[in-house]
């Protein structure tokens, strides 16, 4: 079985939990996380040199938003076609247009259903 | 109680009676005019004129009366000169001195010279009063015999002596033609005299007829002078009141506009300024001294399109009174929103325009910080709801291993209202957005069928939890709509959800995509639940809305979204409207333009498809 490897970055530890455990319940999905984009930004380029197959990156977190974390992704070797899913709770369209503009492959808006999220991802990524 | 009316502000003089205050003044003005200017001179020159033909009269009749004496007088002078010859000749006879013949000759030389002029006086005389020409021939004719009988008694003398002579006179011829020559000259005085009386009695009988005209004549000047200064009398007090009126309304004009709250400016269609309030010097920070005949462009930024308004309104080409816009206005250096009302007056001295306006900036302000705090609300509470929503998903999803039925169904029960929850955020959030006018769109070429599938896929869940069959009918040749995708789902699902909550267990709701007319589309979503009851349909769309406030809970509804559903049908160039007899269901209609008519319909380029079709 293949495996996707799954970054996901997130300030709020709550959610963080609930990524974690929504996307543990599909056993194809390995995952790594961090609760801001430095530390996000350190796994991808740690000693190991491992890069994920989709990043999961909230939009709204301190000192590094969203945003900017991707800009950063995108300077580093190997991650300037890495598919990016934002997670957001600004949900209206013009928010999500927006994201979509920077370059992410789509947007996942706050709340989630936990038991749908990793087809949900799945779906964004065949696009 | 009622409340007793307030006296002191009864209604003041309306502009009707200002109006026909005004009227009647002109028309007393017209009168007093046409009374002194014409009707009184004319009168005077009437009267002059009798006065002067008056005169004329007396005059002539003073020239008839002279004429009448010289003419006696003339008479007398010729029988006077008779006389002299018949006693020179006389004395001659007796005498035989030729000195006494001396008044004889003379006679008879002067004679015939005062004939001819006593002849041309009566000649002379106006036809009415000459003397009968028979007497003055019969005058001539006797002074002539008479002279021819003195010449001959002389020659008598002369030839056959004195005795021949006296004895001739005896006969008392001469005597005889003498007295006859009396007779006519009183004859003829007789008739000049008559002919006099005649004559003064005419005279004074128009002269009375004179009299009387001009008698009238005064009396109907004074009468007319009486009638003007009554009337110059009335017309000033008509005046003074007018005035009086009119510094009345002119004062509570003044007042009403210097105290308006609002910023009040008046232009010309040229664009120069005229008046302007207390409140607009304050607003604008200048005052109205510097502002006077100069042009609004020094108050407003005038954009193309604010030009062409303005144009419009002055040329009464656009619209009317009451017209309500936003301008930028000009403050020192910077711009601050205004909403301005426009008004054309038309006045003697030209049209004018009057503007109020009112600073926006602070209602800006707050409507900006009330967007911003429900939207910041709306996202905070997003993220408990995140934690909240996912943990009870998981858990019911079994991420916690098999749990008690009980506990399930508490889990679920929590679920369900944490969906609610959610749904209530993105609704006010909508709503909140339609008010502040910031609900964008992306509109692109849409097929409504593909968006009612999706729409029903969309609460495929619900509709399987209810029981409730959902069908879609639809034509593949059905031409696109012009639409936002996520919104016009948003309103085809609320309107699906909406039927199937109504619809009992084991019901069907349908949803019919059709063209019922050229150049427009219809969805219908019709449901065979308990119906609409008439007391509802006013308010249907209304926010927070529900036919039973029991309804809200029971059918976990936020009351929004119908509200949301119209005005997103109508920012898409359509309409949301309902069908329903009370038990009988309910058929929600959503009508459209299709893609042609819509990108042809005025003001299409808000409507104008901000990305690409998604399809393609």
């Amino acid at each position: 079985m293949t495996m996707t490897q799954v970054l996901c970055v997130e300030d709020e530890p709550d959610i963080l939990e609930i990524l974690t455990l929504a996307l543990g319940l599909d056993p194809s999905i390995q995952l790594r996380s961090a609760s801001n984009g430095a530390d996000g930004l350190a796994l991808l380029d740690g000693a190991d040199g491992w890069r994920p197959d989709v990043i999961l990156l909230d939009v709204m977190m301190p000192d590094m938003d969203g945003p900017t974390t991707l800009e950063h992704i995108r300077g580093r070797p190997g991650l300037d076609q890495t598919p990016v899913i934002f997670l957001t709770a600004r949900a209206q369209s013009e928010d999500r247009t927006r994201l979509l503009g920077l370059g992410a492959v789509g947007v996942i808006t706050k709340p989630f259903d936990p038991l749908t999220l990793a087809r949900d991802i799945r779906s964004l990524l065949q696009g | 109680m009622p409340t007793p009316p307030l006296r002191s502000i009864a209604p003041s003089p309306g502009v009707d009676t200002l109006q026909a205050l005004r009227r009647r003044y002109r028309r007393g003005l017209g009168l007093a005019i046409l009374l002194g200017l014409i009707l009184a001179p004319a009168l005077l020159i009437a009267s002059a004129w009798e006065i002067t033909r008056d005169f004329a009269r007396g005059a002539a009749l003073r020239d008839t009366v002279n004429h009448s004496y010289e003419e006696r007088s003339q008479m007398q002078t010729v029988f006077s000169l008779m006389q002299d010859a018949e006693t020179g000749q006389r004395g001659y006879i007796l005498t035989g001195q030729m000195t006494f013949l001396e008044p004889y000759q003379t006679a008879q030389k002067e004679l015939p010279v005062q004939l001819a002029k006593l002849e041309a006086m009566e000649r002379a005389n106006p036809v009415v009063d000459r003397v009968d020409p028979k007497l003055t021939k019969h005058l001539r004719e006797l002074i002539e015999r008479r002279m021819n009988g003195l010449g001959q008694l002389i020659r008598q003398h002369d030839t056959q002596g004195a005795e021949a002579a006296i004895a001739r006179i005896s006969t008392g011829r001469g005597k005889q033609i003498m007295d006859e020559l009396r007779v006519v000259v009183a004859q003829i005085s007789a008739e000049e005299n008559r002919a006099l009386d005649r004559r003064i009695a005419e005279d004074r009988r128009t002269s009375s007829g004179t009299e009387a005209i001009i008698i009238a004549m005064f009396v109907g000047l004074t009468l007319l002078l009486v009638a003007i200064y009554s009337l110059v009398l009335r017309q000033s007090h008509a005046r003074q009141t007018l005035l009086v009126r009119m510094q009345t309304t002119a004062a509570r004009q003044s007042a009403i506009l210097e105290n308006a709250q609002d910023s009040i400016v008046i232009f010309d269609p040229d664009g120069a300024i005229e008046t302007i309030n207390r409140a607009a010097e304050a607003m604008f920070g200048q005052n109205r001294g510097a502002l006077a005949g100069r042009d609004i462009s020094v108050l407003l930024d005038l954009s193309e399109d604010a030009r062409r308004f303005l144009g419009e309104l002055s040329a009464g080409t656009g619209p009317k009174a009451g017209v309500i816009r936003e301008f930028k206005a000009r403050r020192g250096e910077g711009t601050f929103p205004v909403e301005a009302s426009f008004g054309l007056i038309t006045l003697p001295e030209g049209d004018r325009i009057v503007s109020a306006m009112r600073d926006i900036s602070e209602r800006r302000r707050i409507e900006t910080m009330k967007s911003e705090f429900v939207s910041t609300v709306s996202h905070e509470l997003r993220t408990p709801l995140t934690s909240i929503g996912g943990s009870l998903g998981l858990l019911l999803g079994g991420a916690a291993g098999e749990l008690p039925e009980s506990a399930n169904r508490l889990l679920a029960i929590a679920h369900r209202n944490c969906q609610r929850l959610l749904r209530l955020i993105n609704d006010i959030l909508d709503i909140e957005k339609i008010e502040s006018g910031q609900m964008n769109f992306e509109m692109a070429s849409q097929d409504l069928s593909d968006l009612a599938k999706r729409s029903i896929d969309a609460v495929s869940g619900m509709a399987v939890e209810a029981q409730v069959l959902v069908s879609l009918q639809t034509n593949p040749a059905l031409p696109a709509v012009l639409g936002d995708a996520d919104r016009l789902i948003q309103v085809i699902v609320n309107l699906v959800s909406n039927a199937i909550k109504f619809s009992a267990h084991g019901g069907e709701v349908e949803v019919i995509v059709a063209a019922p007319q050229p150049g427009r589309l219809q969805l219908k979503v019709r449901d065979h639940g308990i119906g609409i009851p008439p007391a509802f349909h006013s308010r249907i769309f209304s926010k927070f809305a529900q036919a039973d406030s029991s309804d809200t809970r029971q059918k976990g509804g936020t009351g929004l979204g119908l509200a949301i559903s119209k005005e997103i049908a109508e920012r898409h160039g359509g309409r949301l409207t309902f069908e329903s007899a009370l038990g009988s269901g309910a058929t929600f209609i959503l009508d459209l333009p299709d893609l042609a008519t819509a990108m042809a319909a005025p003001g299409a380029a808000d409507l104008q498809p901000a990305v690409a079709p998604q399809d393609a």
